[in-house]
């Protein structure tokens, strides 16, 4: 039998939720005696899929900016440098660890040769500052990544992938001809310069840092 | 019918954020879809960190990694967004509550990882959740199995149009004017109760509808 106790708590959360409030669900669970927690939180979460969205007022809607994930998922939705390059950071702070520290985890991690340290400390560099396509990043590189900075694979792929370039429209496939009247010239100069990238010197091949983050998922 | 003294809302709702969204996708305009993209991440974080809260009391997920789950969970919503061809945001409040679990459970899993590992490497012989009050690996398994299985349960809405008119009438009243938005005293007024009939009622309604939900899907 639920306490009256258990009963106003549910009722409190939805009026408070109701009046856009922001109620937390841990001060509800919490005025409830133990053994009604799970009901109680089995009671919310079904109040929680099914309810309303609240009435913020401006003030309200402007605190929820203010909260650090919302503020940090947000600024990656208008940014092209994308949530990798706010996320490696605060993640690095909060093991205490310098972009150096981690290129080493990595080279270790990943059985680089120790060479290959200040070329990974660059890239890592890059990504922080929003210089590097964090999409082209392979599973390994990630997988290590997470290892170092105690995290998860699938989160930092997540982070990886959301940039306000995600946001952009695809451009159409195929190619699009129009039937401009100095179009011959075009094509004649178009072929000049496929003509001389064709017979200039193949560029190095990628190696194994290269590969971990320029080489995509499946590098 | 709405009664309340709070100072003016901004007036959006999630499913109109959603909306415009997928319109403004569908054009191809880009800071239309940016704009509606963050809108939405505002109006649906109070339901994500609430869902997390609860997940994360079942698994044991500390306070201080909760951040990085209402994170995640938040940069699923906008996956899922992204590709959005459903037809209502109660798909998307179910998706909050299961991948709010299940991220849950992936941070468990992590943790479990890292134990396993340390033990690994100064040779002690540390089992997952044998000593810490934290679920055995069985029970992680167990429990994501039991949210993979409602993985595919969608559309909240679908549901509820199902479900409410099965509520006995105060039951009902006291739900659709919950969701409608209206203050407990105005539905104390309506149906000629007290607070703590209200209180009852509204657990009543949301023990019904948990057992229909149950059923449903």
């Amino acid at each position: 039998m639920t306490s009256p106790s258990s009963a106003k708590a549910l009722s409190d959360f939805i009026d408070a939720w109701n009046a856009g409030r922001r109620p937390r669900v841990d001060d509800y669970l919490d005025r409830v005696p133990e053994p009604e927690r799970d009901e109680l939180a089995d009671q919310l979460e079904l109040w929680l899929e099914l309810a309303p969205t609240p009435d913020f007022s401006a003030a309200t809607r402007e605190a929820i900016r203010a909260e650090p994930v919302v503020a940090r998922v947000q600024a990656a939705i208008e940014s092209d440098a994308g949530l990798l390059a706010l996320e490696l950071p605060r993640l690095r702070e909060r093991r205490s660890l310098s972009v150096h520290d981690v290129a080493v985890a990595l080279v270790s991690g990943l059985a680089l040769a120790s060479e290959d340290l200040d070329r990974t400390e660059d890239y890592l560099e890059r990504v922080e500052r929003g210089e590097h396509d964090t999409t082209k990043l392979s599973r390994r590189l990630l997988d290590a990544l997470a290892g170092a900075l105690g995290s998860t694979t699938e989160s930092l792929r997540a982070a990886a992938t959301l940039s306000g370039a995600a946001f952009r429209p695809s451009t159409a496939g195929g190619t699009l001809f129009r039937a401009d009247p100095d179009a011959g010239q075009f094509v004649e100069a178009d072929l000049d310069a496929l003509t001389r990238a064709a017979m200039a010197p193949a560029p190095e091949a990628q190696d194994e840092v290269d590969r971990l983050f320029c080489g995509g998922w499946e590098a | 019918m709405r009664t309340r003294s709070d100072p003016p809302s901004v007036g959006h709702t999630d499913e109109e954020a959603l909306e415009r969204f997928v319109a403004c996708r569908d054009a191809g305009d880009e800071d239309g879809a940016k704009l509606a993209a963050k809108e939405l991440v505002e109006l649906v974080h109070d339901r994500i960190s609430g869902q997390v809260a609860i997940a994360a009391r079942r698994t044991g997920v500390p306070q201080a990694e909760r951040d990085d789950v209402v994170q995640e969970v938040h940069l699923s919503v906008i996956g899922a967004v992204h590709d959005f061809r459903g037809s209502s945001m109660g798909e998307l409040h179910n998706l909050i509550k299961v991948v709010a679990h299940r991220r849950c459970v992936d941070q468990i899993r992590k943790r479990v990882r890292q134990r396993a590992d340390a033990g690994h490497l100064d040779g002690t012989s540390w089992e997952p959740g044998e000593d810490d009050g934290r679920p055995h690996q069985g029970e992680i398994d167990a429990a994501w199995e039991q949210h993979a299985r409602t993985e595919e349960r969608s559309d909240a809405k679908a549901f509820l149009e199902w479900a409410v008119p099965q509520l006995d009438r105060r039951q009902r009243v006291v739900w659709e004017r919950d969701a409608e938005g209206v203050d407990a005293e105005a539905i104390c007024v309506e149906l000629r109760v007290t607070k703590s009939n209200l209180y009852q009622l509204r657990r009543r309604a949301n023990v019904k509808l948990q057992s229909l939900y149950r059923e449903y899907f």
